[in-house]
């Protein structure tokens, strides 16, 4: 069975009897995936519906990454799962046990905030045993866990030092720390890399995919950036206005999108859509746009007009704007001198279909030799 | 800037800011020196004229006849004891009060906030007589208590309080809360050390009122018993139309001056800081 | 390492976790405290005043009837009220029309980081925190008719000696002196943050724009602190309405009720005299007087004041 303490899989004394007060629960469906949410919603007193009827089930050891514009409701879902915030209805299960009324304390999952959260007036060493002593660990354990965990993030060296008197990415480190010590069954992790420069956060990312592998607890991962979402989910939940519009492995949100918000939202560029007729809808890649008629060409043939060009270095990046006025991507190599006409030719294979609720339809048979 | 040569406008300039310097110190300093001077003076000496600024020969037992006649080792004592219980009444109360207001939403908070601050609208100057009826019907007149219990709430600290507790990001409460704190250890434990320079702010806030006070205390009070030092310098003065003896009570004052001006020195940054506070918000 | 303390730690914190924190989860326990003080101390006792204004209340004979209007009468036809109402209007005005003025110039001129001008703040600061006992005695020495340092300084300059607190006009010009001398260190210490709110750049640009010392001063100093004002004016006018120690302590209203004000008043006739019921009522006027000042005090301001 994969246990929830990971943790001790690396640790140098490998004892596994310390385990938080959490977990002493009753598991009622052991069989069950890891966090199953029924029917979540959360209304706030003002009114305000950030999440409405939500359901979704992660699997044991994912790393799950909830994708979604800012104001979609993600943070809100997150907190909800931390027991940060309260449910407004529907219930949360992690491992078969009922949590919706827990305290965040007795749910066994920890978080990692995006402005880290560390206590400012704690050391290091102190922000991470502070919830370990909630936990009635003893001093012992305590210190052995503090190791291990200062070890794996690499801040042996700062145990004493004060949060104010660390970077940007040591003090992610230590968030990070401080909620592989309590080995949580659930990780939570609210854009932990949106406060770290550029090239930290690259970083970074690779550092997180490094510690979820070596420890491999269920990880919950916000973000809003799609590409953070590409490279380090296992498994992507795409998020909007409070619902979840896919859920998926990464090659399928991307080559096989359930909807067109998920068509636009991943991928960068994100896919190019126009309305063909009886409120159908087309889509493309801009990288399967071709600027000259192939032979035996069968697929869509689109009339358009050049508006902008952007040098990328390698290639260009156009906007082209469609006879209806809709707006597209593409990106090619070729030198086009803007106000141009010309028509860009899209194989069948590679169309997808959007039907009049913005829904996914077969292409099959329909695009054969379309022309807009 | 300075070219060397002095103009006679720079001149006149720097006379007259001297001289503003100097009307500003005499003003605030003089009033205490004499204050000193006299003390140590003879009876006699305290009331010639011209005034001497030096004492001729120093009387130091001026003080102790001072202490003695005050009595001022029993109200030090009230004023300690008075002092740190309202203190720490005003911990127990305004800060679980002020983390409330500053960091849960909940029903009619706006309407609750609104009472609690209830005093800094109305002066409770104005309405202590209904305040010592309601004292003396529970029995509360010339008791520690009674000094003590209605200070144990004020809007102004949990007005200030409020404001200091909003500045904690809620991600570090709710840190908190995920690492299985109680919530008696969020506010001592999270909330309290972060913001510790409101809560020191408001303390000496606290410290220089109660310790001050001369108005609560008059009225609550009918004797000695729990009386604090502001009280004590009426024993040296003449109940009819003797002459006062301006040399011991001068003594005294120095009594009742020197603890806040010792702790204003010390501590005059936050002092300052604490009353500063209160403009701005 | 000895385990027993751990465990009653833990037992304690399981009690607490499981009886003490759901109660003080819900806001409205933590604010129960407070909130039953204030409404036993703050809003009871404001009620009783307006409920005691219109009772005629003697709690040695035992009497507690219904009266009307008959203490509002009373205090209306005793000039005495009428003469502390005027006095408490004439000290508050001038506590601030002296008051602010000069701390604004002080602050002006102390508004500099040289120790001088800390040193300076720091003195001028001393009476604010030193209490109104130790002012008061200190000054009532000062200002001694007979022996009074005061008098003697005004006798260097060829002055009359004057009668200070005991005379009928100069008592309430007296304390009103003591009042500005308590509370001008704290009025600069607001006013000076208030001047270091001002960004350098305005006077660098100013200073471009060839504007004297003068022409800066009421050009670019006053309308940038205005919005602290409407504070300063505030608490200002607040405190001198409610004076009470400085009375008590240095005239005791006199002499002839001249330098008498309204919550020496109130406390002379209910607390001294037993006039309950009218003192009541004196301190509802007053109560509305005080709610009217800083409602008018806080729109005419608020309206001049300069907000970013």
């Amino acid at each position: 069975m994969p246990g929830p303490h990971r943790i001790k899989n690396y640790g140098r004394h490998g004892r596994g009897d310390y385990r938080p007060a959490i977990n002493s629960e009753k598991r009622i469906d052991a069989a069950e995936s890891m966090i199953s949410l029924k029917g979540l919603k959360k209304t706030y007193p003002n009114g305000f519906t950030a999440i409405d009827n939500l359901n979704l089930d992660i699997q044991d050891g994912s790393f799950t990454v909830l994708v979604g514009p800012s104001g979609c409701g993600k943070t809100t879902f997150l907190r909800m799962i931390a027991g940060c915030e309260e449910c407004t209805e529907g219930e949360i299960f992690i491992r078969g046990r009922n949590i919706t009324k827990k305290a965040p304390g007795d749910r066994g999952v920890a978080m990692v905030f995006q402005n880290y959260a560390l206590y400012p007036h704690m050391t290091v060493e102190k922000n991470i045993s502070f919830g370990l002593k909630n936990y009635g660990y003893g001093r012992e354990e305590i210190r052995a866990i503090l190791r291990d965990v200062l070890e794996l993030v690499g801040l042996l060296d700062y145990a004493k030092s004060k949060p104010s008197s660390l970077s940007g990415g040591q003090r992610q480190r230590v968030a990070l720390a401080r909620a592989i010590s309590k080995s949580p069954e659930v990780f939570l992790m609210d854009e932990p890399l949106s406060n770290l420069d550029a090239r930290l956060r690259v970083q970074m990312r690779g550092e997180l995919i490094r510690i979820h592998q070596k420890i491999g607890s269920t990880t919950i991962y916000i973000t809003h950036d799609q590409v953070e979402a590409m490279t380090m989910g296992d498994c992507i939940a795409v998020m909007n206005e409070g619902a979840i519009m896919q859920c998926g492995s990464p090659d399928e949100v991307y080559n096989n999108p359930a909807n067109i918000f998920t068509a636009r939202f991943i991928g960068d560029p994100g896919m190019n859509i126009v309305a063909w007729r009886d409120g159908v809808s087309l889509g493309f890649r801009s990288s399967k746009a071709l600027l000259q008629r192939p032979s035996q060409f069968a697929g869509l043939t689109l009339n358009a007009a050049v508006r902008t060009r952007e040098h990328l270095g390698e290639v260009y990046r156009y906007t082209l704007a469609t006879a209806r006025g809709e707006e597209i991507e593409i990106r090619n190599d070729y030198l086009l001198e803007t106000g141009r006409h010309l028509a860009i030719y899209i194989r069948g294979e590679n169309l997808y279909a959007f039907g009049a609720d913005s829904g996914r339809i077969p292409t099959a048979g329909l695009v054969d030799d379309a022309e807009i | 800037m300075s070219d060397g040569t002095l103009s006679p406008k720079k001149i006149l300039m720097g006379a007259l800011t001297a001289a503003v310097f100097a009307a500003l110190l005499a003003a605030f300093i003089f009033p205490m020196f004499f204050m000193l001077s006299t003390s140590f003076k003879t009876l006699r000496e305290a009331n010639i004229t011209p005034p001497s600024l030096i004492p001729s020969e120093f009387h130091p037992e001026n003080y102790a006849a001072a202490w003695r006649r005050m009595n001022f080792p029993h109200y030090l004592l009230n004023s300690v004891f008075i002092t740190v219980c309202t203190i720490a009444g005003q911990l127990l109360v305004c800060v679980p009060c002020a983390y409330a207001f500053a960091k849960k939403q909940f029903r009619f908070k706006n309407i609750l906030f609104a009472l609690v601050l209830f005093d800094l609208v109305v002066p409770a100057q104005a309405v202590f007589l209904s305040y010592y009826l309601i004292e003396s019907r529970l029995g509360w007149i010339d008791t520690y208590r009674g000094l003590v219990v209605p200070f144990a709430y004020s809007a102004y600290t949990i007005f200030f309080l409020t404001q200091g507790f909003k500045t904690v990001p809620d991600e570090i409460l709710d840190a908190a809360r995920m690492d299985g704190s109680s919530e008696i250890q969020i506010i001592a434990l999270i909330m309290a050390p972060i913001a510790k320079p409101v809560i020191i702010a408001a303390t000496l806030f606290t410290f220089a009122y109660k310790w001050n006070d001369y108005f609560w205390t008059s009225i609550l009070t009918t004797s000695e018993a729990v009386r604090t030092i502001p009280m004590a310098i009426q024993n040296l003065m003449p109940t009819d139309h003797t002459i006062r003896e301006w040399h011991i009570i001068m003594s005294g004052n120095v009594m009742l001056f020197a603890p806040m001006f010792v702790i204003y020195i010390l501590a005059g940054k936050y002092i300052k800081e604490s009353f500063t506070y209160r403009g701005g918000r | 390492m000895n385990e027993s303390p751990r465990v009653a730690g833990n037992i304690i914190r399981r009690m607490e976790m499981r009886f003490v924190n759901p109660i003080l989860k819900s806001p409205y326990a933590l604010i129960l405290p407070a909130l039953a003080i204030c409404v036993c101390f703050s809003v009871i006792p404001a009620l009783m005043a307006f409920r005691n204004s219109f009772f005629s209340v003697d709690y040695v004979a035992g009497v507690d009837r219904f009266a009307g209007m008959a203490n509002y009468r009373s205090i209306f036809t005793d000039g005495a009220f009428i003469q502390v109402f005027r006095n408490t209007v004439v000290f508050t005005f001038f506590s601030a029309a002296f008051g602010i003025p000069l701390a604004v110039l002080t602050a002006v001129f102390l508004n500099s980081n040289s120790p001088l001008c800390n040193f300076t703040q720091g003195v001028v600061f001393t009476p604010h925190v030193i209490s109104f006992v130790s002012v008061s005695t200190l000054w009532t020495f000062m200002m001694d008719p007979q022996f009074g340092i005061l008098n003697y300084a005004l006798g260097l300059l060829g002055i009359r000696p004057l009668m200070w607190l005991l005379g009928e006009n100069t008592s309430l010009p007296s304390i009103i002196i003591v009042s500005v001398w308590k509370t001008l260190g704290y009025n600069v210490l607001i006013v000076v943050s208030a001047l270091q709110t001002i960004p350098r750049e305005v006077y660098e640009s100013a200073m471009l724009d060839r504007s004297g010392p003068v022409r800066t001063f009421f050009h670019i100093t006053l309308p940038m602190i205005s919005p602290f004002f409407v504070f300063l004016i505030t608490t200002c006018v607040a405190q001198t309405l409610n004076t009470f120690d400085l009375v008590r302590l240095m005239t005791g209203g006199g002499p002839k009720n001249s330098s008498n004000l309204m919550v020496y008043w109130i406390y002379e006739t209910g607390y001294l005299h037993f006039q309950v019921g009218k003192a009541m009522a004196g301190a509802v006027i007053f109560l509305f007087f005080v709610g009217a000042v800083s409602l008018l005090n806080f729109a005419l301001t608020s309206r001049r004041a300069y907000y970013q």
